[in-house]
């Protein structure tokens, strides 16, 4: 596993837990360097597999900061056309 | 070879960096030191309200509607990464106008293995602009 990948699993997990966004875009960044370096065959010791869990990782970590968002304005606006 | 998702890409770029400086001054910082996204209709951050904490990115928005106004050392104060992303922002205006003018794909840039450890080093200056931050919240409950 390349240190690229640890770091995407790393900052994919921090994503999920406190990070939010922040995180969730390096770690598809440096997770995607290494699927790229794999699949050019720059570096074939990479482990793929592992490259692309902490990608997906970080890319759910990242979707559910938008639904969260979603959600949350989705129930403001409800509780504010309530209001009225 | 420079191609059109070269220049989509530049274009994004700048248009985001743009936006983001747009609103930054739009908003009103928040005296506290966090909680500025507020006023976007954002939820407020889960984790300072679970556990009384600031996460990492707290002080983000505060640090920029404070850059923007000029006033470096409240923004350093809100957020220090805060600032390093603001300047970061601001230098990706001219950049990005650079890049399209001289028909430089992006990806040149963020291949490079310097790229790469710029980005390590914005992650570890992140987390301990977090230490900083805890810290700080430390010394004021005191």
């Amino acid at each position: 596993m390349g240190s690229n990948t640890k770091w995407a699993l790393g900052l994919g997990i921090a994503s999920l837990f406190c990070c939010g966004p922040v995180t969730g875009i390096i770690g598809v960044f440096l997770a995607k360097k290494d699927m790229d370096d794999f699949a050019a065959g720059r570096a074939p010791y990479l482990d793929e597999s592992m490259a692309k869990v902490a990608f997906y990782l970080n890319i759910v970590a990242l979707a559910l900061f938008v639904i969260g968002i979603c959600l949350y304005m989705g129930l403001m606006g409800m509780a504010g056309l309530r209001h009225f | 070879m420079y191609d059109r998702a070269d220049k989509s890409v530049a274009v994004g770029l700048l248009a985001t960096a743009c936006g983001v400086l747009a609103v930054a001054l739009w908003l009103k910082p928040a005296a506290c030191g966090y909680g500025t996204h507020t006023q976007l209709g954002l939820p407020p951050c889960g984790f300072l309200l679970v556990t009384h904490l600031p996460c990492p990115s707290c002080g983000l928005t505060t640090c920029f509607a404070y850059a923007i106004r000029l006033q470096f050392w409240k923004a350093f104060l809100a957020n220090p990464f805060g600032l390093f992303a603001f300047f970061g922002t601001v230098s990706l205006i001219p950049s990005t106008i650079y890049l399209l003018w001289r028909r430089i794909s992006f990806r040149r840039i963020t291949e490079g293995a310097h790229f790469t450890k710029a980005v390590y080093a914005a992650t570890a200056f992140y987390f301990m602009s977090w230490i900083f931050k805890l810290a700080q919240m430390q010394f004021a409950s005191h």
